[in-house]
């Protein structure tokens, strides 16, 4: 067992050269089923599957993505923390809303008056508590809803290209690779004082290929995060160049 | 001219819409609060279904998964618990 920092969440970095040194470092198994659970996939398809101890976690870790017997997962990188604070505070704002409305109107003399002797003008306790229980409930879920969001969009970065894989909804995924050797130029892009201060932001890769652009949007540590790709970019070029041509 | 509140909730209180609902509300209030209660929970099952299905087959760590679950379940049913006392007990 090796000690590898590997990268979980935007702000920690992981360069393969163990250039850069982290704070905590984190003890992973070189061949533990997270980091090589992209490789099971082909392992189990390429034997007959009987013996092979991860067949049956296939279904299960799987991203739908294969990787070449030759390629390995460098970083994986989700979106800044902040990112999801930002979708959150709009949740909760619209979650105590009803609760000011009814402060604040249900005091005027007039409207409560009106609903004397009604069944929903003497709000008694449990009354009370079914209706704040259902709209938390809901609340607690939409709350879900946008973590998973989050969560799967998702940046692989390995040896030979970068994974962009973006859940757009339920049901809806995007996924685009993007191949090192053809990076041609990658820009970062940090605004204002949050970002300044978060050290979040976004990168912009320029291709060579259909798509001449793709952004990495709300990436933390955005400059470390593009020297690893621009290391990994030269040597993709330098081993392209070291294969001799097939006449 | 001065503002009359009682003349202006008279006005409200002879509004026959609003009498209407207000008998079939306490007339079948029992009902009404226990088709509430499946609704939400129905919509509760059906989306916890969805977002187990897109946790385990796009999710990657397990034990992000599976912290993600328990966090979320056990919410939930306090919540569902609290809901099913409070209808019981109207």
């Amino acid at each position: 067992m090796s000690i590898i920092n590997p990268i979980r969440n935007s702000h920690e970095v992981f360069k393969s050269s163990q250039e850069l040194k982290l704070s905590n470092p984190v003890k992973v198994r070189e061949n533990s089923p997270y980091t090589n659970s992209l490789q099971n996939k082909r392992h189990a398809s390429a034997s007959n599957g009987t013996n092979n101890p991860y067949r049956k976690r296939r279904g299960i870790i799987s991203n739908g993505i294969n990787l070449s017997p030759d390629e390995k997962i460098k970083i994986t990188l989700r979106k800044h923390w902040f990112i999801l604070l930002k979708d959150i505070f709009g949740l909760i704002i619209l979650y105590i809303a009803p609760f000011i409305v009814y402060l604040y109107f249900f005091d005027n003399a007039v409207i409560t008056e009106f609903f004397n002797n009604k069944i929903y003008a003497r709000p008694t306790l449990p009354i009370i508590i079914f209706a704040i229980s259902i709209w938390t409930l809901i609340a607690w879920i939409k709350l879900f809803t946008i973590w998973t969001d989050y969560y799967l969009d998702v940046w692989f970065i390995t040896n030979k290209r970068i994974i962009d894989i973006e859940q757009k909804g339920f049901f809806r995924r995007e996924i685009s690779t993007f191949r090192m050797e053809r990076i041609q130029d990658i820009t970062i892009e940090i605004k204002g004082i949050l970002q300044t201060f978060l050290d979040f932001g976004d990168i912009h890769v320029q291709t060579a290929g259909e798509s001449q652009e793709f952004i990495i949007r709300g990436i933390g540590h955005p400059k470390q995060i593009k020297e690893i790709i621009m290391h990994q970019s030269d040597i993709a070029l330098e081993d392209r160049n070291q294969i001799p041509a097939i006449n | 001219m001065s503002f009359n509140a009682n003349e202006f909730i008279t006005l409200f209180k002879s509004f026959g819409l609003t009498e209407s609902i207000d008998n079939i509300v306490s007339n079948n209030a029992n009902n009404i609060i226990w088709f509430v209660f499946f609704a939400v929970f129905a919509f509760f099952f059906i989306y916890s279904l969805i977002l187990i299905y897109h946790w385990f087959k796009y999710g990657g760590g397990l034990f992000a998964i599976w912290l993600a679950i328990i966090v979320y379940f056990s919410v939930s049913f306090i919540l569902i618990a609290a809901i099913y006392i409070s209808a019981i007990i109207i």
